[in-house]
């Protein structure tokens, strides 16, 4: 009986022993699987970085205005002392200019090289440019793209994959005997480490060694919870001896050193040593000296508690303590430890990384989303190279800022109001070629996120007025009866009859100015006398060279839509105002230039990319009449805010001045200035007070960095100086002339033949908006 | 609107030369049968970023061409340094053209525009880069741009913008457009070779130079 219980019970006990052996292989076979799996498959999210331009650098640019210095901190350029050799990455002021050390770069489909180089700069302009090393003259230098913001889901992970062999030994060696000096003898699980570990925290009076090994850091890592639990330590324990059965001690050490946290940049995690050495040093680890290496392999225990940035004591006491155990560990000579311990701390300047350009990006992410997926975006490591300028983006950001604050102290009803605060945007571009180089959605991201550059829809107002003298310029070519600059034209109301009404176009302040020429009707933003000559173009010639020109919103067809009451966004208004100031070619605007993968290979290029919608000479003519607008019309606060450069500009102001606008364009760079709230609530200001100190105060400083140009007339246009008045010839008993842009052929053949009387004196402080 | 940055995107000159097959038929050149055949746009384009590569005619006619001045010729003390700079980086650009290097020069002169945004030459080789990689309308509007603004200042330019935009409305197929273009080339420099042959071969005969 007794023999028989034994018997049932020792069956029983196989029995389960078997089970509990099928269980604990089931189970290792599924964690060895989850561990080839990691392996093998994608170990990592790689965001995609977007990055700005890459800037230019050239004889005659104005270092002070072009932020020069700003942009290489930016870049983590680092000021070098006097009695300091140059490494890549420095640079120093001298007395004739400034000696900079250019890092090499990859750019999409280049790889741009490092220079040592001096800039000869006399009162803040370049003069001359010379290769240090050659002695070669130079003509133009690029500083390479900045990164601007990463793509990610929930959290912004930023790790470069290095392989192995692309990593200072030196550097290897440090972090294999400050985490696990018995890496290359241990299976995964190092008992004799965890005693040692022990021993050695013990007699350094701190943490100097840990008891995991690399592979159970990796393990945790790679699959595991922070939490502290018996259960986890098995499975990591289990893991980690899993993984050095199937893969190599280097497979293993190279995916640890791409794969520890070593810090936070902002929002910005920073993991991986290649990472981390740019975040702190600013160089790629091949550059590390011994303490930096030392610095960095010291880290990997409390990047935070250790940060060199905000305890550089505990830092350094760190790093000391690494390269002791290197000398022990006759890894380093006495003579290299004495050399590394008096290193100073190379530090990258501290900055930490917010989005500088958070509308764009968003903007940008929009555009993109219609060929990536959402997961290719924030997985893939992409690069965008965008055709952003971080410089003009935060001149434009100062611009918004400082102007919403100081109409704000002006007008502080603004400021009381309950609904919202005022709003503005800003949108920047280059007419040439398309590029959007700064964009401002709002006054403050971090309040709401909407995007008014690119999306609010709303009213242009006077803004649109332009476009109907496009319209009547661009018929003009084959008209018997053109309307011309110095066209006359009654400023007085009339009725327009159309399918279904009657309109009648009223004058800002009901002050109507009896007979002008075009061109006193623009720069005066006078309503009536514009919306004579929209009727004599026609409405459906108007509406369809807004649409081949950049509106796409859709514009209702009744003649008030002439004097702007229709809805768009400032985007489409930047790009209908680029073909103005491009001479008729339309650039499509755009954000990014050239889209690579994780190698840099080119998946996607973005080039300039052109159409002729409509004649040169009439967009010529518009953006001539357009500089009047400056020089005597509504936008003349521009000038008496002191830019002097040639451009030219229309405010515009809708409906009980809901909306304020002003866009403006030197022949270089063009941007558009909205002001307004968000729930379409009346702003009581014109586009003159509201948007044209915004945009003199952004345009002024994005273009002083440049020598000034002048626009160009296209071979079509003739220029003759005439009597504004008469529109005749000038001749020099005229008391006041100007010049004027015609299609050849139709300028004027008839010498002024007097000054005429009776045109009354034109008072722009009572004209249009 | 942000449509506009994707759906409007001109075709990739450097990683899809447009199909031959693109080139519009509007019209047949009056004298087709006398004309060197524009045979070249029914030829297969070459992948990657090569150049279509066999734009004969083109290349004839920028050999034909009146020869402008040497482009760093054009700088001289007077020059300001943008726009010195600018011409520097398009001469770079040119010579990557020439080795056959169409991204780094497209690089080249999109950088010399954004410095000196009215430097002809920029875009006269971006016209010449557009029609060596069959995207037509892109060659049309940048020669347009190049022969505008050097009209006036360097007429030689002009003529041979002109005659660039000749040769690529012709290769697409618009050959009112292309004798427009080839008679702009001819008022602008009279001696103009490329320019006579093009308009006789799309079907106009050679102006008399005034």
């Amino acid at each position: 009986m007794v023999r028989r219980a034994i018997l049932v019970l020792a069956a029983l006990a196989l029995t389960a022993a078997a089970v509990s052996a099928a269980v604990a292989i089931y189970m290792l076979r599924q964690l060895d699987a989850v561990v080839v799996e990691k392996f093998n498959g994608r170990r990592w999210n790689f965001p995609s970085r977007i990055y700005s331009d890459a800037f230019l650098i050239y004889p005659g640019l104005n270092v002070r205005a072009a932020g020069l210095t700003d942009r290489l901190q930016r870049l983590n350029y680092r000021p070098a002392d006097d009695d300091e050799p140059l490494r890549k990455g420095d640079f120093r002021r001298t007395p004739t200019g400034i000696d900079l050390f250019l890092r090499d770069f990859s750019y999409p489909g280049q790889h741009v090289a490092d220079r040592l180089v001096h800039l000869a700069i006399d009162r803040d302009v370049v003069v001359a440019m010379r290769d240090l090393r050659s002695g070669q003259e130079l003509y133009s230098l690029q500083l390479e793209p900045e990164l601007i913001s990463g793509l990610y889901d929930s959290t912004w992970e930023e790790r470069r994959e290095v392989s192995l062999q692309d990593l200072p030994p030196q550097l290897v060696r440090a972090v294999v005997l400050t985490e696990d000096r018995r890496f290359y003898s241990h299976r995964g699980v190092d008992p004799i480490g965890i005693v040692r570990a022990f021993w050695t925290d013990m007699r350094q009076g701190g943490v100097v060694q840990g008891g995991s090994t690399l592979t159970q850091q990796l393990m945790k890592n790679f699959f595991l919870s922070e939490e502290r639990t018996m259960r986890r330590k098995v499975k990591e324990v289990l893991m980690a001896v899993l993984a050095e059965r199937r893969y190599s001690k280097d497979e293993i050490l190279e995916n640890y050193l791409n794969e520890i946290y070593l810090g936070q940049n902002g929002l910005q995690g920073i993991f991986g040593v290649w990472e981390a050495s740019q975040f702190y040093f600013a160089r790629p680890p091949q550059e590390l000296s011994l303490g930096d290496v030392a610095l960095l392999a010291g880290l990997i225990r409390a990047p935070n508690a250790l940060s060199p940035f905000r305890r550089p004591e505990r830092a350094r006491a760190r790093r000391d303590t690494v390269l002791r155990l290197l000398l022990d560990n006759r890894e380093i000579s006495q003579a290299e430890y004495d050399a590394a311990i008096s290193e100073p701390l190379h530090l990258a300047a501290v900055h930490a990384r917010a989005n500088a350009a958070p509308y764009f990006v968003d903007f940008l992410r929009e555009d993109l989303s219609r060929n990536y997926p959402h997961d290719v975006l924030t997985s893939e490591g992409l690069g965008i190279f965008t055709t952003l300028d971080v410089q003009l983006q935060q001149f434009a950001s100062e611009a918004v800022d400082d102007g919403l604050r100081e109409l704000e102290q002006r007008y502080p009803r603004l400021a009381q109001r309950p609904g919202g605060r005022v709003q503005a945007a800003l949108i920047a571009v280059r007419p040439q070629t398309g590029a959007i180089v700064a964009m401002v959605g709002g006054r403050d991201y971090e309040t709401t996120q909407f995007n008014r550059a690119v999306h609010a829809q709303r009213q242009p107002g006077s803004i649109f007025k332009p476009l109907v003298f496009l319209a009547a310029f661009d018929a003009a070519r084959t008209d018997d009866n053109p309307v011309t600059p110095t066209t006359p034209v009654l400023d007085e109301p009339f009725e327009w009859h159309y399918d279904g009404g009657t309109w009648q176009p009223a004058n800002y302040r009901d002050t109507y100015f009896g007979q002008v020429t075009a061109r006193r009707a623009l720069e005066l933003s006078l309503n009536a006398a514009t919306s004579r000559i929209a009727n004599r173009v026609g409405l459906d010639a108007i509406l369809t060279l807004a649409a081949r020109i950049g509106i796409e919103s859709p514009l209702p067809p009744y003649p008030s839509v002439v004097l702007g009451a229709a809805e768009v966004t400032p985007l489409e208004v930047a790009q209908a105002y680029a073909v103005i100031a491009n001479q008729g070619l339309k650039a499509s605007l755009r954000g990014a230039s050239k889209v690579v993968d994780r190698q840099g290979q080119i998946v996607e290029r973005r080039p300039v990319a052109v159409e002729r919608v409509v004649s040169a000479e009439a967009a010529y003519q518009v953006a001539h009449l357009m500089e009047g607008v400056l020089d005597r019309g509504t936008g003349r606060g521009v000038r008496e805010q002191g830019f002097k450069r040639p451009a030219a500009g229309k405010t515009g102001t809708t409906n009980d001045a809901r909306d304020a606008w002003f866009a403006g364009f030197t022949p270089e760079l063009l941007a558009v200035v909205w002001v307004g709230f968000d729930d379409n609530a009346p702003l009581g200001l014109t586009g003159a007070e509201a948007a044209v100190p915004i945009w003199t105060n952004f345009i002024q400083r994005a273009t002083a960095a440049a020598p000034p140009s002048a626009f160009q007339p296209p071979s079509g246009v003739a220029l003759v100086r005439i009597d504004p008045y008469t529109g005749g010839i000038a001749t020099p008993a005229c008391p006041e002339t100007i010049v004027e842009a015609f299609w050849r052929g139709q300028e004027p053949t008839v010498a002024c033949p007097a000054h005429s009387p009776h045109l009354p004196a034109v008072e722009p402080a009572a004209a249009g908006t | 609107m942000a449509a506009a940055c994707t759906t409007r995107r001109a075709p990739l000159p450097l990683d899809s030369p447009a199909d031959a097959s693109e080139a519009t038929d509007e019209e047949q050149p009056a004298a087709a049968s006398d004309a060197p055949a524009v045979s070249h746009i029914e030829e297969e384009p070459l992948p990657g970023d090569e150049p279509a590569g066999n734009d004969a005619d083109a290349h004839d006619a920028a050999e034909l061409s009146v020869e402008p001045p040497p482009l760093l010729d054009t700088i001289d003390a007077t020059t300001p340094p943008n726009v010195a700079a600018a011409t520097r980086l398009v001469e770079a650009g040119r010579a990557q053209m020439a080795a056959g290097d169409y991204g780094a020069a497209l690089e080249q002169l999109e950088r010399a525009i954004a410095i000196d945004s009215g430097n002809p030459y920029a875009y006269y080789y971006l016209a010449e880069l557009h029609l060596s990689h069959r995207t037509y309308d892109q060659a049309i509007a940048f020669a347009d741009r190049a022969a505008s603004l050097s009209d006036a200042r360097a007429p030689a330019w002009a003529s041979r913008a002109y005659t660039l935009q000749g040769n690529a409305f012709e290769a697409a197929g618009r050959f009112a457009d292309a004798r427009g273009a080839y008679t702009r080339a001819i008022q602008a420099a009279p001696g103009n070779l490329a320019a006579q042959v093009g308009l006789a071969r799309v079907g106009a005969p050679a102006l008399t130079p005034p």
